[in-house]
């Protein structure tokens, strides 16, 4: 038994109908606990890649092994449920219910897997207990922030938030999609190192996706997008795309 | 089950434009019942207006307007009959019983008719019922009063008590007896039907409040008092109109014929069964129009939700991007939405029926008292069920538009939210 999380083989994805393949990848191999930087310019096909990776967006041909599961070969239901069960996600912004406070918004999951419910269970505390706790070490400690409206928050507070969501219930795989983009210099970094700091905790693998170059050393293994995009030129084939679409 | 509550926490974040529409599904609702309601019991109080009675005669003249004067007291007849000839008629041997009416008289906007005892043996209502009293007894003076259940409650007459008749019939007379007041001899249960709402005094009543009077006005020269007229010979020279029962339903057609062949003057005889359901009929369709008018009301409230519901669509794809990241099946989410139209829908439904009830409660003694329309006071009819059902079915099918829309939005954009 080998310790990979996502294992990848001659993967092709093509937009709806379209015959040319968007993203090739021919092989990758991510592994438990690791750290993955994913790099590319904007519309190159990142976020494509996360949703491949979530079995949000099914791949058009190849494997994708997650947790051994091969993603080709399961139903949309049996991929929503691998998502609940084993992945958490933070998108780049809007990651919060606007009618739901803090807490709820962390305990969201919970809803949606027994697993990571279960996980909690294990643990010996009640679900809000983990998400205050994760909100705290988050750098949330304070209680008055835990039941406020998250649209008073400011975004770098509710990017940790939606990093708590992705948390709970240690998930084993997380799935950040440039989170911090809107957030200042200081505190991109300083998130960027909780966030690691929460994943090694957890043994979680990490897949994060940035254009900020800076960061590489803080990562295991990175990627360019382009590597798997790169056999067709981004503008051509987004030109062809386009045209696709259109007749 | 948290799908539910996170429609709900997302309706109530929306508090304003869901109260506005659940509003105008709970109006249109309104509408839909109260005019059912209304239709339904403007049914009941008609065919239960009057039974038993074979024939309707008075003077010539429309088969309608004669039964509308005669027994909902609306409009005039045009002629009288002579004694003469109803007592002629009246002999005829199919013939079991008469009741000789006199109509032309008021008191408070209620009308008065002069009588005889056999009104109180054979008129019926409803499904055959007699006239009954909850108090008092028949008149047997030329003065008594029997009072119709309104009339009695309407100014808490008890027996005994003096009431003053007027010329006329509107709520203001020119003219009125007060010269010969009469007496409250009894008060007659209701019934649901324009009797609640009649006064009756025997014919020789009508006759002595007249006596003095010259082309329907007190005459200068001549005055009789309340005790002198008792004295007169009080037989009437006409009456408006008579009811007739016969031995046998089966002569009803020869005995209709012989009445309008009358040679003496010119009569109708009518047939209130079939009478009453033509002009039934002529005022269904003036409901079935106003039933289709609320339908379209309806119509109207439930597209009125779906504009609401598409209106936001757009800030929620946000929503269900989150909901697909924690593993929400793309159906889950579907049924999100449509939940929430269903929550919109039913709640509509439920102030819609609040709303019937409140109004109708409101609404029964005016009707009752002004119009003699008698609601059905039990629950919830099956007609009733039928509409509230088309409501909730086409609720839910409108509903479900915005939901497959956000279904179809949240296979598009993944977990991508691109605002
Ligand atoms: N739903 C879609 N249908 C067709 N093409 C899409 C869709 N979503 C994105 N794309 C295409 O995929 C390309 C990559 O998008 P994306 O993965 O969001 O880029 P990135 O996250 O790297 O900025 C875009 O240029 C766009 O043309
Ligand atoms: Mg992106």
């Amino acid at each position: 038994m080998n310790n990979s999380i996502i294992q990848i083989q001659d993967l092709q994805f093509n937009w709806d109908k379209s015959k040319v393949p968007f993203i090739i990848i021919p092989e990758l191999e991510v592994l438990k606990g690791e750290h993955l930087l994913i790099k590319g310019d904007s519309g190159s096909g990142k976020t494509t890649f996360l949703n491949l990776i979530s079995g949000v967006l099914p791949l058009s041909s190849g494997e994708m092994k997650i947790l051994g599961e091969n993603l080709l070969d399961v139903s949309s239901s049996k991929r929503d449920a691998i998502r609940a069960n084993h992945m958490g996600v933070i998108f780049q912004m809007f990651n919060l219910i606007p009618y739901l406070s803090v807490i709820e918004n962390v305990l969201i999951p919970i809803h949606f897997s027994e697993v990571k419910k279960n996980k909690i269970i294990a643990k010996g505390v009640s679900a809000k207990d983990e998400a205050i706790r994760l909100l705290s070490e988050l750098g949330l400690q304070q209680k008055e922030i835990h039941e406020k409206k998250v649209t008073e928050l400011s975004v770098g507070q509710q990017q940790r938030v939606a990093a708590a969501r992705a948390l709970i219930g240690s998930p084993e795989i997380i799935l950040a999609d440039e989170p911090t983009s809107a957030l200042d210099e200081n505190n991109s970094m300083r998130f960027l190192d909780l966030l690691l700091e929460e994943c090694k905790k957890n043994n979680s693998t990490l897949l994060y996706v940035s254009h900020d170059n800076r960061i590489h050393q803080k990562f295991q293994q990175s990627i360019s997008i382009h590597d798997f995009t790169e056999n067709i030129p981004v503008t051509e084939k987004t030109k062809k795309e386009a045209l696709e679409c259109l007749s | 089950m948290f799908i539910l509550k996170l429609a709900l926490k997302s309706l109530l974040n929306r508090k304003f434009t869901v109260a506005l529409t659940i509003f105008s599904i709970a109006i249109s609702i309104t509408l839909l019942l109260g005019v059912e309601r209304i239709r339904i019991g403007l049914e009941n109080s008609f065919t239960n207006t009057i039974s038993g009675t074979d024939l309707v005669v008075g003077a010539r003249t429309g088969d309608e307007q004669l039964l509308l004067s005669t027994v909902f007291h609306i409009g005039m007849a045009s002629n009288n009959i002579s004694w003469h000839s109803y007592e002629d008629i009246a002999a005829n041997e199919l013939i079991d019983w008469t009741i000789p009416i006199s109509m032309g008289d008021s008191h408070e906007g209620f009308s008065v008719i002069g009588t005889n005892d056999d009104y109180f043996t054979h008129y019926q209502f409803a499904n055959k019922q007699h006239l009954q009293f909850q108090a008092g007894k028949a008149f047997h003076e030329t003065f008594d009063a029997v009072l119709g259940a309104d009339v009695a409650a309407s100014h808490e007459y008890k027996i005994g008590d003096e009431i003053v008749i007027n010329h006329g019939s509107g709520e203001i007379a020119f003219h009125d007896h007060a010269d010969k007041p009469f007496h409250v001899s009894g008060i007659l249960q209701r019934t649901g039907t324009p009797v609640d709402q009649t006064i009756h005094v025997s014919l020789e009543g009508i006759e002595a409040i007249h006596i003095d009077w010259v082309d329907g006005m007190p005459d200068k020269h001549m005055h009789f008092s309340a005790e002198e007229v008792e004295h007169l010979h009080l037989e009437p020279e006409n009456i408006t109109a008579f009811l007739v029962g016969l031995k046998s339903r089966t002569d009803v057609l020869t005995v209709q014929r012989l009445i309008n062949q009358n040679k003496s003057e010119p009569l109708t005889a009518v047939m209130p069964g079939i009478t009453l359901q033509r002009l039934w009929n002529m005022m269904g369709k003036i409901e079935t129009a106003l039933l289709i008018v609320s339908g379209f009301v309806a119509l109207a409230g439930l597209i009125g939700m779906l504009v609401a519901l598409l209106t936001g669509i757009n800030e929620r794809r946000r929503e269900m991007a989150i909901l697909r990241s924690v593993g929400a099946s793309p159906f889950k989410i579907f049924g999100l939405i449509s939940s929430e139209s269903i929550v919109i829908t039913l709640s509509g439904i439920a102030l819609g029926i609040a709303f019937v009830f409140l109004l109708l409660q409101i609404a029964k003694p005016i009707l009752e008292t002004q119009y003699g329309i008698y609601l059905n006071p039990s629950g919830i009819s099956l007609q009733e069920i039928y509409i509230i059902g088309t409501v909730i079915i086409l609720g839910i099918l409108i509903g479900i538009i915005p939901g497959y829309k956000i279904y179809k939005y949240s296979l598009l954009d993944g977990m991508t939210v691109k605002m």
